[in-house]
C-alpha cells in the first residue's frame, strides 16, 4: 500500500477533528491486518471506486461516537445515538475521506468515494476486504477511534 | 409494472437511477441463486420504500458504488440461509456464521448480483457504475444506517431462509 494514499487520510482526520474543537488527538497504535475486519460497537464504511479501489472503515465504541456527534451539534449532551447522530457520525467520516481524497495530487481525481454505511451492533463481526490493511489508533480527549484503510492496489 | 412500483417510479426516475432500473436485480437475485444454488428465491409482495434504517435478518453483504448516481445495494439472509449457502458452495458442514468461508460465500453471491446488474446498468443505461469492494458482517441486532440515501427492498423467500435484496442511491428528484 502506497504512503501517499494513507497520510492524506491522516491529515484528514487531524484536519477535521480541529475543526470541532477536538485538538489534543494522538496515534497511539498501528498495526497490519491480512483482512479487513473489525468488531467496534459503530462501523462507518465508504468504497473507494476509480484508479484506487479499496474500502475505508473508521471504528468508535459508543462513547466516542456520542461525543463525536456532541461537538458537532456544539457541546449539545448526546444520550443515544439515534437517527439524527448516526447521519452526524456519517457526515463526519464523509468529510474525513474527502478530505483526504482531494489530497491525492490531481486536480481532477480520478477516486470517488461512496456514500458511507453506518453499522451498529453489539457483538458485530465485519469482514471489509480481503486485502492487507492498516490500522490506525487515534487517541484523544474523546475517546478512541479506528482508522482502517484497505486499498487494493 | 405494479402500480406500487409505478408511483416509486415517477417520484424517483429524475435520480439517474429510477425504480426500474431495480428489475435488474430483482432479476439476478432470482437467476444467481437459481443456477449457483438451484433454488428459487421467490419476490413476497412488491418493491417497497425503507422509512428507517435496517435491522440485519442475520447476515448482509454490502456493495457500494459511484458514477452517475453513487449508493449501494445489500444482500441480507436469514443464518441458515447462509450457512446453506455455505455448504451448498463448499461441500462442508459449517455452523459457525464467523467462519471466513461462510461470510465469504455470502459476499460472493453479492458480488455475483451486483456485478450482473451494474454491467446490464451501464450496457443500457450508460450509467458509468463502478464498484468498490464487498464488505460483508454478520452481529444480533445489527442496524444498518445510510443517511441521505433513498432505499427500496425486495423481499424473497427461497425456502430454506428469507432474503432481502436492498438498494439505495443519491438523489431521486422526487423529495
Amino acid at each position: 500500500m502506497d504512503i501517499k494514499y494513507v497520510n492524506p487520510f491522516i491529515q484528514g482526520l487531524f484536519s477535521v477533528l480541529g475543526q470541532f474543537g477536538v485538538t489534543d488527538v494522538v496515534k497511539s497504535k498501528l498495526s497490519k491486518k491480512e483482512t479487513l475486519s473489525v468488531t467496534h460497537d459503530i462501523t462507518s464504511i465508504s468504497g473507494l471506486t476509480g484508479d484506487i479501489g479499496g474500502n475505508i472503515a473508521y471504528c468508535f465504541p459508543e462513547e466516542t461516537a456520542k461525543n463525536i456527534v456532541s461537538k458537532m451539534m456544539m457541546g449539545m449532551p448526546v444520550e443515544q445515538l439515534d437517527q439524527m447522530g448516526r447521519s452526524a457520525l456519517s457526515e463526519f467520516c464523509n468529510m474525513i475521506t474527502g478530505n483526504a481524497i482531494a489530497k491525492f495530487g490531481s486536480d481532477n481525481s480520478p477516486v470517488k468515494a461512496t456514500p458511507p454505511s453506518v453499522v451498529i451492533g453489539k457483538d458485530v463481526f465485519m469482514v471489509i476486504s480481503n486485502v492487507d490493511t492498516l490500522a490506525i489508533e487515534f487517541s484523544s480527549s474523546i475517546g478512541t477511534i479506528e482508522l482502517n484503510i484497505g486499498l487494493e492496489n | 409494472m405494479t402500480t406500487q412500483s409505478l408511483v416509486l417510479y415517477q417520484k424517483y426516475r429524475r435520480g439517474g437511477m429510477d425504480t426500474n432500473d431495480f428489475e435488474v436485480f430483482h432479476n439476478n437475485v432470482v437467476k444467481v441463486f437459481d443456477e449457483f444454488l438451484e433454488m428459487k428465491a421467490l419476490i413476497q409482495g412488491d418493491i417497497s420504500e425503507e422509512k428507517e434504517d435496517l435491522i440485519s435478518l442475520g447476515i448482509s453483504s454490502i456493495i457500494s458504488f459511484t458514477g452517475k448516481t453513487s449508493g449501494r445495494v445489500m444482500l441480507d439472509m436469514d443464518p441458515e440461509l447462509a450457512l446453506y449457502v455455505a455448504n451448498h458452495l463448499t461441500g462442508e458442514n459449517f455452523t459457525d456464521l464467523k467462519d471466513p468461508l461462510v461470510l465469504a460465500s455470502v459476499s460472493e453471491l453479492n458480488n455475483m448480483v451486483a456485478g450482473n446488474s451494474v454491467v446490464d446498468l451501464n450496457n443500457n443505461k450508460e450509467l458509468d457504475l463502478w464498484l468498490a469492494p464487498p464488505i460483508v458482517m454478520t452481529g444480533t441486532n445489527m442496524i444498518i444506517a445510510l443517511p441521505k440515501l433513498k432505499s427500496f427492498s425486495y423481499l424473497f423467500d427461497t425456502g430454506k431462509g428469507k432474503i432481502r435484496y436492498n438498494i439505495a442511491f443519491k438523489g431521486g428528484g422526487g423529495s
